[in-house]
């Protein structure tokens, strides 16, 4: 559930208040940024999948219900957005050139060499996820990006808690798989 | 503790904060596998520190999603829903002070009826009726939209309500499909959120007990579903759209788990026949014959006995060529019961059909939906 605080922003939003969107923006937009992240090729790209999902949220504020975290409600938006965007074109598949447009990541204290391990660590991390189902990526992304519960997971891809833990597991193993020869060739 | 119990509370306690470390201390007898698991979970818990959004971007992410919120008018689904949630939020704080009492379950809910009677009143009952068939565009649509958010308030919660305005959009969005795809793409993502709050709704249903209706809604959806093809290649919006739809019929009848085909034996038919002594010949040739179709399993087949008496038959007492039941009293089904009247030896044989009692074993645990392949029993 949303926080009071959090609550009268969402009421003023909802009733046209623009600037109290803002700072559920403000709230919210570094979250929804890691989630899209992990999961798109270029920096770019997510963050104009980020912009997508709070000016989504905005047009649809009237129908978010505050007995779920408002958080997951952009969640959702974002997954949905995810799994458009990754049927519309094939860029998810094409990481080769990401480095071009890669990301940049925090700069706060690493030096250089750290900085490329972090992004050496981070595109093979991404591209081990592009190979997992939308659910799975999101399963993972909520349960290890912002500690959610399977509960609150459930809502936002629509399965019970039960089978998300099974899925997880499935991720997990696939990850693992996946990411195993890239820390191997990497050594 | 299993393995797998280990595994998953490493896992949980990781999504908390938990190092990949202080597992293994507990759980240095982890194998292998479980340790690359655990390993692309901190990987990945690792990976959230370091994913922050460009200080640059967000203020200029910021300043253009101000910029679009200010110069678009207020959103249609943001307005009435306010003042909803605030109604909302009041009835609830009205109804526990007074504990109105309900009537066969119809609950009063004031406001909300206030504010849609007023809604109502306001614009005259027959500009409201009038404004239902509106289109985007036109200039009763958003007193359609405003009554739809009105009644919302009185049924916030019923399911088919919602099913409705999805289908309204649907039926907008079929109407100026041909002059403005831009409206179609907006009322196909309206139709995509309904959908999901409607889907969401069943889920909770779902998690709480029975949804009710469930045949119903699902015709709904279904007959949307056929619907939503026609924005094949017209509409972006078409694929979220079409799997919101789908969402909803995946809750209410989840898909079986994938079973393994296996081949099932069923045991050869067998045909038990029971001569019976031969009181007289008869005149005509008898053909006793088995209609496949007619097979049941855990049924006894009664005989048909087919006459043709076209076939002109002279009586001779003897010998006379018989279907002559085994020792055993068992046919194999290869093995034709019947002769048709062609395949007589001779004109004038005298063919004496025994009235068999033909029954067909069958696989007693066998489903009573799967169907032996029947044998032919003709050629």
């Amino acid at each position: 559930m949303a926080t009071t605080q959090e609550q009268v922003l969402i009421s003023k939003a909802q009733q046209g208040d623009a600037q109290a969107f803002a700072q559920l923006y403000d709230a919210h937009v570094d979250a929804i940024y890691r989630y899209i992240a992990i999961r798109t090729p270029s920096q770019q790209h997510a963050e104009d999948l980020t912009e997508e999902v709070f000016w989504r949220a905005w047009q649809a504020i009237g129908r978010y219900r505050p007995e779920r975290p408002f958080l997951h409600w952009l969640y959702r938006i974002a997954h949905n957005l995810l799994i458009d965007d990754a049927k519309r074109d094939a860029r998810h598949q094409s990481y080769e050139g990401m480095t071009e447009g890669g990301y940049t990541l925090s700069d706060e204290g690493p030096t250089p060499d750290e900085i490329f391990a972090q992004q050496e660590d981070i595109q093979q991390l991404r591209q081990a996820m592009s190979t997992l189902t939308p659910e799975e990526q999101t399963v993972l992304t909520m349960r290890f990006f912002d500690n959610a519960s399977y509960d609150d997971i459930a809502q936002v891809v629509g399965k019970s808690s039960g089978a998300l833990r099974v899925l997880q597991h499935r991720a997990l193993k696939k990850l693992a798989t996946k990411l195993a020869p890239m820390r191997g060739a990497a050594a | 503790m299993k393995e797998q119990e280990i595994l998953d509370s490493c896992l949980d306690a990781m999504s908390a904060g938990a190092s990949l470390s202080s597992c293994l201390e507990k759980h240095p007898e982890l194998s292998a596998e479980s340790l690359r698991i655990l390993q692309a979970a901190a990987q990945l818990h690792h990976a959230s520190a370091q994913l922050t959004p460009d200080p640059a971007f967000k203020r200029r992410s910021r300043a253009k999603l101000m910029q679009r919120m200010t110069a678009s008018s207020q959103p249609a689904a943001a307005a009435a829903p306010a003042v909803a949630a605030g109604l909302k939020q009041r009835w609830h704080d009205f109804w526990a002070q007074w504990r109105l009492p309900s009537l066969g379950g119809m609950q009063f809910q004031p406001l909300a009826a206030v504010l849609a009677v007023a809604v109502i009143l306001a614009l005259g009952g027959g500009v409201v009726a009038a404004a239902q068939k509106s289109v985007p565009g036109a200039p009763l649509y958003s007193i359609k939209r405003l009554s739809e958010q009105a009644r919302t308030t009185l049924a916030h919660d019923d399911i088919f309500w919602q099913l409705d305005i999805a289908q309204r959009r649907l039926d907008e969005a079929l109407v100026v499909m041909d002059d403005n795809t831009a409206k179609v793409d907006d009322l196909l993502a309206d139709y995509t959120q309904i959908m999901s709050d409607v889907a969401e709704e069943l889920a909770q249903q779902k998690k709480s007990g029975a949804v009710h209706e469930s045949y119903k809604i699902l015709t709904i959806v279904t007959d949307q579903i056929e619907q939503l093809r026609q924005f094949e290649g017209v509409s972006a919006q078409y694929e979220p759209a079409l799997r919101s739809a789908i969402e909803i019929t995946s809750i209410l009848y989840p898909a079986p788990k994938s079973v393994t085909p296996t081949t099932v034996v069923w045991p050869t038919p067998t045909i038990t026949m029971t001569p019976m002594p031969i009181s007289s010949p008869v005149k005509h040739p008898v053909v006793s014959t088995i209609s496949p179709a007619t097979i049941e399993p855990t049924s006894v087949i009664p005989t048909e006995i087919i006459s043709t008496p076209s076939v002109p038959v002279t009586v001779v007492p003897t010998p006379s060529p018989r279907i002559t039941p085994p020792t055993n009293n068992t046919v194999k089904p290869t093995v034709p019961p019947t002769m048709a009247p062609a395949q007589q030896p001779h004109p004038t044989t005298t063919i004496v059909a025994p009235v068999p009692t033909k029954s067909v074993p069958v696989n007693p645990s066998s489903p009573s939906s799967i169907r032996p392949k029947t044998p032919s029993f003709f050629p």
